[in-house]
């Protein structure tokens, strides 16, 4: 940081830059080891009530994760206290989050539906699409795979690059949610990766079945890898693109204070949204992840409310 | 945009677009499901339902089953019970937790239980079962949570179920020690 501090012009105070990287890495984690924990609670309170609890203890696998469950309480209060497909809609004790493309589906509007949309839809608009830079699971996947891919690559394997554009979303989230306001049916459910992975996860650990939800996760997962980076995200995802029409309002946004910069443009290259901080534009794909604030080497670039006129 | 992106981006729009087209057009199948407690009645409930699994999860009977992707997306991931394989409790955890009203809630009260929920009905084949065929059972009348009510028994523990009163729970079609079962629940159309 000393090093640092000589790029910095004289008389500027230190500014808070926002959340360090780990934190939110180990929410992502949270959330996507939650995806794979809740089955695993369902299977236990069931067989408590069905009275063949001791069958499960002699696991040894249940023995590790009941260790680690263990500074939380019990498994079965747990179990019955988280309901849901994290990242899509779930419960946890009292309070409930739902996904904003429920929206569409208005035929089953209901004061509890509505009242979970509140606090996700609030923080967007206040900070823009964090969801898929904080809590998506299979944001989180699809970036793990990234990186896989850039290993790949450091290592002289030449893949294809194919992008196509950020447009494809809008019209899949137009399509999905006029027909699920036609017909009161939702595709999103099928659709929206998260929505799909927690399904899918669920049936296969509590259930032993696998459906046809894991082909497709499969198929994305291995198209990022070899031919698309981040396919989904950047170019397909619906709800991804409802949280980007939303983040337009959204009230912080990331500023480069002039002085500071340096023009080294590690920023641009930290961002996977394709969003170029250094030239000011920072628009509604940003997710909120914070890479280039943690990639500025001078501390130039920090989380503000608005000050003058930004490109949405 | 280059010419090539394009194509690809179209095609992958496309694609994804039409086969979900087809499985919305494709037909909900005409077999009745049995659902769990407190459902609407069929298309009511079918918009209602968010899939969000909330009911299977807190079943602590793991009774509560999801229609696969391929019967369409009208049925696709709504909750059905298959008493044969596992019956509800009427635990009415379920109707509880369901966050959109596909499943009205009921208290966990044997009257309201028994006023509210119209899951189906159990119908036994006389030809089946045991007491009515020279032995006797009457497995189904000691598996049925509304002993008496639902259900009684005759000379020669021969059972008969009380339309207006048996929810459709299941449990007896689930412990019928006939194979096939000569009860089953006709779910409420």
């Amino acid at each position: 940081m000393t090093m640092h501090a000589s790029h910095r012009p004289a008389g500027l105070a230190k500014r808070r830059t926002g959340p360090r990287p780990v934190l939110r890495r180990l929410i992502q984690a949270m959330i996507l080891g939650g995806v794979f924990l809740l089955p695993y609670l369902h299977v236990f309170a069931t067989l408590r009530s069905q009275g063949q609890r001791d069958v499960l203890l002699e696991t040894p696998h249940w023995r590790i994760l009941s260790g680690m469950l263990h500074p939380f309480g019990d498994p079965e209060a747990l179990a019955r206290g988280v309901q849901g497909i994290p990242g899509w809609t779930i419960t946890i004790g009292p309070w409930s989050l739902s996904d904003p493309l429920l929206l569409f589906d208005w035929h089953a509007w209901s004061l509890p539906l509505l009242a979970s949309l509140l606090i996700p839809v609030g923080l967007t608009l206040l900070v823009g699409r964090y969801f898929c830079g904080w809590i998506c699971p299979t944001g989180f996947l699809s970036e793990v795979i990234w990186s896989l891919r850039r290993g790949l690559i450091a290592r002289g394997i030449r893949l294809p690059e194919w992008r196509i554009g950020s447009r494809w979303r809008f019209l899949l989230l137009a399509l999905g949610g006029a027909y699920a306001a036609l017909s009161g049916i939702s595709i999103f459910p099928w659709l929206y990766p998260p929505a799909v992975l927690g399904r899918e996860v669920f049936a296969a650990i509590a259930w032993s079945q696998a459906g046809i939800g894991l082909v497709f996760m499969l198929g994305l997962g291995l198209s990022e890898l070899l031919v698309a980076p981040r396919l989904w995200c950047q170019s397909l995802c619906p709800g991804g693109a409802l949280y980007a029409l939303l983040s337009k309002f959204r009230l912080l946004r990331i500023h480069r204070e002039a002085q500071a910069c340096i023009a080294c443009a590690r920023c641009v290259q930290a961002c996977a949204f394709a969003q170029d901080p250094l030239r000011d534009q920072v628009g509604m794909d940003c997710t909120a992840c914070g890479a280039c604030v943690q990639a500025c080497p001078t501390q130039a670039l920090a989380w503000s409310l608005p000050t003058r006129k930004e490109p949405a | 945009m280059q010419r090539r992106d394009f194509l690809i981006g179209a095609s992958t729009t496309g694609i994804l677009a039409s086969l979900l087209a087809l499985l919305g057009t494709r037909p909900a199948e005409a077999r009745l499901r049995l659902r769990p407690p407190g459902a609407r009645d069929e298309p009511d409930f079918l918009v209602r339902c968010i899939r969000c699994n909330r009911c299977a999860q807190v079943c602590p009977n793991d009774c509560i089953k999801f229609a696969p992707l391929l019967e369409g997306l009208a049925q696709a991931g709504t909750p059905y019970i298959v008493p044969r394989e596992q019956a509800c409790m009427l635990c009415m955890r379920c109707t509880q937790i369901c966050p959109t009203g596909a499943l009205q809630p009921i208290a966990d009260v044997p009257e309201e239980i028994l006023a509210k929920t119209a899951m189906g009905t159990a119908v036994i084949d006389t030809h089946l079962c045991y007491s009515y065929t020279d032995r006797t059972c009457g497995l189904c009348y000691e598996a049925c949570p509304l002993q008496d009510v639902a259900i009684t028994l005759d000379t020669w523990e021969k059972p008969t179920i009380h339309p207006d009163r048996c929810v459709g729970c299941g449990l007896c079609e689930r412990i019928c020690y006939q194979m096939p079962q000569a009860v089953r629940i006709i779910p409420r159309p």
